[in-house]
């Protein structure tokens, strides 16, 4: 609470942080990040007395105390970051891929849950993308999306946002479904019907009942919050919830090893995309 | 108490001991004169042990005048508790502050 | 839209169109032939949103082509989107990306300040480069009632000492957002309105920290003689961080009565968080007393006054004190003992603080061995045989610190084992240092060592090091 400055952190410094940070939650950084970690725990490390990151990493590897501080580390860099269409390859593979061939199949009626939605810009890039494609007309697309924090869900189901969550978008998408009004980009009414938010929590086993049975699941940048056997109980549900065939969708530094082994894992040269057995 | 050194070309300028409203004028008379023929200067923060309110008012007056003049100043290696003190009044915002004196002089 | 480019001096900048084709990638090379000689290539990613994955190898081969005459390549203003591209093609450590504020307009600088991540940059990089259009621009933010905006645009003001905001302080500290009435109060601080500073006591009894923070920090730079008295009462305050805020105030005004309040206050405290601030805010007095007080404080019975206080003694360059502060470094707290050991590092530049050190080193924990060599490679007495000898630990850190402190004292025997190191110390952290070392030496010495060192590399962190030095794709 009292006010620093911020420690720079050197690049052997920023390597090994780095690496324990990925040890111990599957969050990779890379060097563009780095700011980001001076940023968010130069005041943890002020409060300890330290004026390096070496001191704090030399805290993290031998003090007595280390398991409690690899929580407080863990929390401090994990805040969720969240902007529309993030990590598009994977939502241009299910738009232009995988729901193309579910309609050649004969599928008239698809699902698609975004697990984790935080603040919605995942739920409606992807139906931005669908709006975009034209498959609209050839099948019914079903979007859910949900929470565990009910005030980013508030955020979510108005529909406006800032710059900076359009920090990949074209200005030609922007344009054609969001309204500018002063600093506020206001998500157009159709795009915004098509999704429906809830509240769950995805270690509850019933976070789906609202869903059904799911055609492809979003979960990313999530999983890295919980140790093995809640991944395991999460992962679980997913499969549950999956229709045959169905596609599970992770952050691209998670993955499924160890985990469990009842997803088939393909590479589509944009990622990693998991599909049920 | 003031030391002035040329490092490749560029001035720096290192502090010692306290500084407060006597000796942060003299320093602030002192960087005005360089800046009579330069357009740069370092302040080497690594002697500086204390530094009061008075001290740091004379140091932004500097900033402010070196502005206008369209000087730069750059501070740097501060111990972490006088960055504290400019982290605490926000000046850490308004100062260009470098690890080292090389980052410094960049 | 076409690609466009500058050349400025021997800097060539071009600017990428917003979803390039195979074609735009093409056209690079061209107009680097055109522009030849430059001695610097920016591709300026600004307005590019997508770069499809086809057309990476492209991009390869246009730094192939600049590195062939050893012009480097360095791309400005990415996108998250391409940058994970980059990322999943796993090439991202083979550029240099920057970030060049020059390429934005000012309504765009303006946006910028939602980005919490870039918006102090920013913030820098206008008032860096202040201009009419600028400061326009950040008076039309102040008509907004976007709290955010509002915030920055008071703050990079305050940062250019612009003194046409100075009349619209008062109203901005009575704005109903808290961040908004903290930064007109820091800036009133800075500007020198004394006018101002009864008005932000009254913030002291703000419910939000931040501004009572900001209140109190503003009331010392505006500060006379009458200043620590009003002050002092915030030391009995029921709220514990009013209390740390009244003790950090005190500090900044650092006249002698508010040495006397800061001394008698810290006696009564019983909170020990608040006390460990009180002993940093009385070592930043210049009082002859001040190094046995912190010396005495290190046999508090709470553990973060005694960190507190030995982390103070290492700054305050207590020369007399090296014997006293010499009996803590075996102290049964680890961290006291660490702290009295950096502090022996910044102050020592004897043998006999050396030869301490060493003789305690054999029955130290892990993190004291690690200051211990940290300190002797600070306190610069010639120990290289010691630290040889450390080379060998077992522990990761402790070989990286030997090796560290070994370059501080002696270069040549730092170079010669990094050579070794860099190849066969099974730890990818002390490689990591070798190779750190090594990039000071000229390229033409260590290129090949470099290369091999590559070609057997598993660690990521240590390989993207390596290509980055050696540029091998």
């Amino acid at each position: 609470m009292i006010n620093a400055g911020t420690i720079k952190l050197k690049d052997d410094e920023f390597a090994e942080l780095a690496d324990i940070i990925y040890k111990h939650s599957g969050i990779t950084f890379s060097a563009t990040k780095k700011y980001l970690l001076e940023n968010r725990l130069s005041r943890r490390i002020q409060e300890l007395n330290f004026n390096s990151f070496k001191d704090y990493i030399y805290y993290l590897k031998y003090d007595v105390k280390k398991m409690q501080e690899m929580i407080t580390l863990l929390n401090l860099v994990t805040i969720n970051e969240t902007y529309f269409l993030r990590e598009r390859p994977q939502m241009d593979y299910l738009v232009n891929k995988v729901i193309p061939e579910m309609i050649s199949k004969g599928k008239r009626n698809i699902k698609i849950w975004s697990a984790a939605c935080s603040t919605g810009e995942e739920p409606y890039s992807i139906a931005i993308l669908l709006k975009e494609s034209g498959i609209l007309s050839k099948a019914r697309v079903d979007i859910f999306a949900s929470d565990i924090n009910t005030e980013v869900l508030e955020t979510a189901q108005k529909g406006e946002y800032r710059t900076v969550s359009f920090r990949g978008v074209p200005p030609t998408i922007i344009n054609k479904y969001f309204e500018k009004d002063g600093f506020i980009y206001k998500l157009s009414p159709e795009i915004k019907n098509m999704v429906t938010f809830y509240k769950a929590n995805l270690i509850d086993r019933m976070a789906s009942s609202r869903v059904g049975m799911a055609d492809a699941i979003f979960c990313r940048n999530v999983l890295i919050y919980f140790d093995i056997p809640a991944k395991q109980k999460v992962i679980d549900m997913f499969y549950k919830t999956l229709a045959k065939d169905g596609f599970l969708f992770l952050g691209h530094s998670e993955t499924l090893n160890k985990i469990t082994d009842s997803f088939k894992m393909h590479n589509f040269g944009g990622g990693i995309v998991y599909i049920k057995e | 108490m003031i030391d002035i050194q040329e490092k490749n070309g560029k001035t720096v300028v290192y502090l010692k001991g306290e500084i407060n409203a006597q000796t942060g004028l003299e320093l602030k008379n002192k960087v005005l004169e360089i800046f009579k023929t330069k357009n740069f200067a370092a302040l080497s923060f690594k002697g500086v042990v204390y530094m009061n309110s008075s001290g740091l008012r004379e140091i932004i007056d500097l900033l402010k005048q070196s502005r206008r003049d369209k000087k730069e100043l750059a501070l740097c290696e501060m111990s972490k508790d006088i960055r504290d003190m400019f982290a605490f009044t926000g000046l850490d915002k308004v100062f260009k502050i470098h690890d080292s004196e090389s980052a410094a002089l960049g | 839209m076409n690609i466009s480019y500058k050349k400025v001096s021997d800097h060539l900048k071009i600017f990428m169109v917003q979803e390039p084709d195979t074609n735009d990638f093409e056209s690079l090379i061209k107009i680097y032939n055109e522009t030849k000689p430059v001695k610097k290539v920016f591709l300026d990613l600004k307005n590019c949103f997508y770069i499809q994955s086809k057309n990476i190898a492209q991009l390869i081969a246009f730094k192939k082509t600049l590195s062939k005459d050893n012009v480097p390549l360095i791309l400005l203003n990415l996108k998250e989107s391409v940058i994970q591209v980059l990322e999943i093609t796993n090439l991202l450590p083979q550029f240099t990306i920057q970030k060049d504020y020059s390429s934005y307009t000012a309504d765009e600088l303006i946006e910028a300040f939602f980005d919490p991540e870039i918006a102090d940059e920013v913030s820098d990089f206008i008032s860096q480069n202040y201009c009419e259009e600028y400061k326009e621009k950040l008076f039309d933010a102040l008509k907004s009632e976007d709290p955010v905006l509002l915030e920055y645009a008071i703050i990079t003001l305050g940062k250019v000492h612009e003194y046409d905001i100075e009349e619209l302080i008062p109203q901005f500290m009575n704005f109903e957002v808290a961040n908004v009435q903290k930064a007109a109060i820091l800036v009133a601080g800075w500007l020198g309105i004394y006018s101002l500073k009864e008005k932000i006591y009254d913030f002291l009894k703000s419910e939000f920290i931040d501004v009572a923070e900001a209140a109190a920090a503003s009331i010392s730079l505006l500060s006379d003689e009458s200043d620590s008295d009003k002050l002092k009462d915030l030391l009995e305050s029921k709220d514990e961080r009013i209390r740390k805020i009244a003790a950090k105030a005190l500090s900044l005004i650092n006249d002698d009565k508010s040495y006397q309040f800061l001394k008698n206050s810290i006696s009564k405290e019983s909170n020990e968080s608040v006390r460990a601030v009180m002993v940093k805010s009385l070592s930043l007095f210049n009082k002859p007393d001040v190094a046995d007080l912190l010396i005495a404080l290190l046999k508090d019975n709470s553990e973060v006054v005694r960190e507190a206080a030995a982390a103070s003694l290492s700054r305050i360059n207590a020369v007399g004190k090296i014997d006293k502060i010499m009996e803590f470094c075996q102290d049964k707290d680890e961290m006291v003992s660490f702290f009295a050991i950096k502090a022996l590092g910044s102050i020592c530049k004897d043998i006999n603080c050396a030869d301490k050190l060493m003789h305690i080193y054999p029955g130290s924990s892990t993190r004291i061995k690690a200051a211990i060599i940290e300190a002797l490679g600070n306190i610069g007495i010639d120990v290289s045989d010691f630290l040889y000898q450390a080379l060998d630990e077992e522990n990761e850190d402790l070989r990286k610190e030997a090796l560290n402190s070994l370059f501080m004292i002696n270069k040549k025997m730092a170079v010669t084992s990094s050579k070794e190191l860099i190849l066969k110390d099974k730890s990818w952290v002390v490689r990591f240092k070798a190779t750190e070392i090594l990039e000071g030496e000229p390229i033409e010495s260590v290129r090949d060592i470099f290369k091999s060192a590559l070609d057997k590399e598993s660690n990521r962190y240590v390989k993207e090091k390596l290509i980055s030095l050696v540029g091998d794709i």
